[in-house]
């Protein structure tokens, strides 16, 4: 108990940075972090409004007990979404194994404070999600303190479940990872698999169900009254559908809304019971599967053999090469964009784009899919670059390109061109693809083909930008840049933001999509001219 | 070769760093640099890299301003720092080869190179091997192997013989030598005092940021019995 104490403070007391952010003393870096973590507050509540606004609207059409489910439910996908391939370089660290393994520790605690302290920041995560709509529930349902009461348990027993799952993720890729000789290639292999499977999974598991006429809503003759009816019955219908089809989500949900207190600690005791077994069996082989993760490399007598001399810049790119594959997570978090793309390609041969905007149909405006195809690729390759990670990722060995004679500009071409270099076989292998699943004429052909290529070429300089601007060169373990830094979610968000308005090409007609599609395309490549003499300089 | 005037080097927030420092290294020099832990010698040391960027003064490398032109420095300096922090997933002939290329070494000339130091220094072997397979030791070779690649006019080091094995610093002290030989220079850091008072022709000692004495080791120990009798004297003052 007292090592679980010992540890679990350690693994506590830099959680989201705030011992660093407390002693930390220059005043421009107290600044930066001060202003972003005034910008992640920012951007959480407007989340928060916005989670807020959804469980307000679902109140006003008669669904308000539906809304602790569906937002538990919520959480607890989101959870499992970020957490799962993470929970690897959670539970098994390289940088400390000898470390902990040279103390008199049993490793159940240290497995034991990685899981809470996993715990923890996904209670933060869950409060996020689940907070605006329970109070906003709670508050127009004029619910009684049973109800608040429920509100602080689901807090705290909530996360406990999905971080468990997580951690079973963890085991699945570590114990698979640890017998393989090619542990890069496997992890990425799994958790390509683990993660197209996740996407596809709802669209053969979810009910399909039509959404109902809308035309009363958008025919602009309808009440107030008549309106909300309709949507309400819609909303119902929907709610009614999903928990037909899956009968456990209904008792699951009903653990929270404030009438089922037993159940509730029930189901919070045996989540603990849950995570308490994880704890010891990931416990029982801890050091075993770490000492198999990061073997010392075996020794191979090495012969001095024909040396190629190559320029700075070759030199400097297959440097980020070779560090890009050597990472694992570096990898599995950065492969999805391009291999989405290519299935998005592919899936285009076996449905209607149409069936991606199901309902559409009713809207009071046309829609033109066709038009938004060139827009979802480009998004689709562009969400999660290489750059905006790839100069955090120098971290400790960063004194030696400082060192070097070699300019910061040639320093950041080889970071952008590994990461063109990366993407160019995905890109061209979709764009052969669409060859055969998206019947075009030469114009909408032509966009196929620069629309993804523009996103690709700002979201790749943007990327670099934003890293160049917050780089994050002290850490432990690479999850902590890859997946967890400012300059990453900084990236994703602002891109995300920036490409979203060239799908409004869906809404037009005729000529005016090309012209809208051309004017995107000139401003993206403005855009990313503008970047670049920033990044080089 | 190596001229320092006034430079004024602090850390926002901290009144760490240093001030008013001042000195030249010539050629032929072997230049020891010693202090107390957190004195500053590696705030120096990256200041005259051009790792750190410094707030006053000039740092002139063959009469190049490390500030205005830092690629023209740095292409005649090598940079051995106090941590072989080296790129772990690269082979140790790959990171040789790695710093061959970005220095133009030709490919005759480093594949000769390599082969000689990696043999005295006994990691030959085992340069097909990750780094990350290397102990402290092997990485700290690796690393002075790199310095010595392309022929630096300076060689500036931090600390370089902590973790070296007896064999390794004897040989190190005659590379050293075999850079002045040939008209180079070596400014480094050490604790070892000793060592220092015998390699080393120039020594200067810094507390708290600032030069307290610097000069010929003939005169700064003059009247002293030794080295190390003149540190803990200004070290207690």
């Amino acid at each position: 108990m007292k090592h679980l104490i010992t540890f679990t403070k350690l693994e506590l007391l830099n959680l989201f940075g705030r011992n660093v952010y407390k002693h930390v003393k220059d005043p421009s870096e107290k600044k930066r972090k001060t202003l972003l973590g005034v910008t992640l507050l920012f951007v959480a509540l407007v989340l928060g409004g916005y989670l807020a606004s959804g469980a307000y609207a679902l109140t006003i059409l008669g669904a308000r007990d539906k809304v602790p489910m569906l937002y538990s439910l919520l959480s607890c996908i989101f959870i499992l979404m970020f957490g799962a391939f993470k929970a690897k370089s959670n539970l098994y660290r390289e940088k400390d194994l000898a470390f902990l393994a040279s103390l008199p520790v049993k490793s159940l605690p240290i497995v034991t404070a990685r899981l809470i302290r996993s715990c923890a920041e996904n209670a933060l995560l869950n409060a996020l999600l689940i907070l605006p709509a329970f109070l906003i529930c709670g508050i127009l349902g004029k619910l009684g303190i049973a109800f608040f009461l429920n509100l602080a348990l689901t807090l705290l027993i909530l996360p406990i479940l999905p971080t468990a799952l997580t951690a079973w993720f963890g085991i699945l890729i570590s114990a698979l990872t640890a017998r393989n000789r090619h542990k890069v290639l496997t992890e990425t292999a799994l958790a390509l698999i683990i993660g197209v499977g996740a996407m596809i999974l709802p669209f053969i598991f979810l009910p399909h169900g039509s959404s109902g006429d809308l035309q009363i809503i958008f025919s602009g003759n309808a009440s107030s009254t008549e309106v909300t009816k309709e949507l309400s019955l819609q909303v119902a219908n929907v709610f009614e559908t999903f928990e037909n089809s899956f009968p456990v989500v209904r008792h699951w949900g009903s653990l929270f809304l404030g009438e089922n207190l037993g159940g509730l600690l029930l189901y919070g005791l045996t989540s603990l019971i849950l995570i308490f077994l994880t704890s010891l069996v990931i416990g029982k082989n801890f050091f075993a599967i770490s000492a198999k993760l990061f073997p010392q490399t075996e020794h191979r007598e090495f012969h001095m053999t024909e040396i190629q001399s190559k320029t700075i810049l070759t030199a400097l790119i297959q440097k980020e090469a070779r560090r890009y594959f050597s990472c694992g997570i570096y990898v599995t978090n950065t492969i999805f964009g391009p291999v989405l793309g290519v299935i998005f390609a592919v899936s285009l041969g076996f449905f209607d784009p149409m069936t991606l905007f199901s309902g559409a149909e009713n809207l009071p405006v046309e829609l033109n899919p066709q038009a938004g195809i060139p827009f979802i690729l480009g998004m689709i390759f562009s969400l999660m670059t290489l750059t905006a990670s790839s100069v955090s990722m120098e971290g400790k060995n960063w004194w030696i390109l400082q060192s070097l004679p070699v300019s910061i500009r040639d320093v950041m071409h080889a970071k952008l061109l590994f990461n063109f270099l990366f993407i160019a076989p995905f890109y061209v292998l979709s764009e052969i693809i669409l060859l055969f699943t998206v019947q075009a004429d030469s114009l909408e052909r032509l966009w196929l083909l620069l629309v993804p290529a523009a996103a690709i070429l700002f979201s790749v300089t943007f990327g670099l930008f934003v890293n160049k601007k917050l780089p994050k060169f002290q850490w432990e373990s690479a999850t902590e840049v890859v997946k967890q830094s400012a300059a990453t979610g900084i990236s994703m968000l602002s891109l995300f933001v920036i490409l979203l308005p060239g799908m409004g090409a869906m809404l037009l007609k005729g000529n005016l999509i090309h012209l809208v599609t051309l004017g995107f395309i000139a401003a993206i490549c403005a855009a990313t001219l503008l970047i670049y003499r920033k990044v080089i300089a | 070769m190596l001229v320092i005037k006034n430079l004024e080097k602090f850390y926002k927030g901290t009144a760490k760093g240093i001030s008013g420092v001042s000195l030249h290294v010539e050629k032929g020099d072997v230049y020891a640099f010693i202090g107390h832990n957190g004195a500053g010698k590696t705030t120096l040391l990256k200041a005259i890299t051009g790792i750190h960027p410094y707030d006053k003064g000039e740092v002139l490398i063959d009469g190049i301003d490390v500030q205005k032109n830092p690629l023209e420095v740095k292409r005649r300096i090598a940079y051995v720092p106090d941590n072989p922090d080296v790129y772990e997933f690269m082979t140790g002939i790959q990171y040789l080869n790695f710093i061959a290329d970005v220095f133009g070494v030709p490919v005759a000339e480093r594949k000769d190179k390599i082969a000689d130091y990696a043999k005295r220094f006994e990691i030959t072997s085992s340069l097909g091997d990750l780094i990350s397979s290397y102990s402290h030791g092997m990485k700290q070779k690796l690393v002075l192997i790199s310095a010595f690649l392309h022929n630096p006019k300076l060689l500036i080091m931090d600390e370089p013989f902590v973790g070296l094995d007896p064999k390794a610093a004897f040989l190190l002290k005659e590379m050293m030598r075999e850079i002045t030989e040939r008209g180079g220079a070596i400014f480094f850091s050490t604790h070892v005092l000793d060592v220092a008072e015998k390699l080393c022709n120039k020594v200067a000692i810094i507390k708290e940021g600032r030069l307290v004495t610097s000069g010929l080791m003939s005169e700064v120990v003059k009247d002293q019995s030794s080295l190390e009798a003149i540190f803990m004297k200004t070290v207690k003052e």
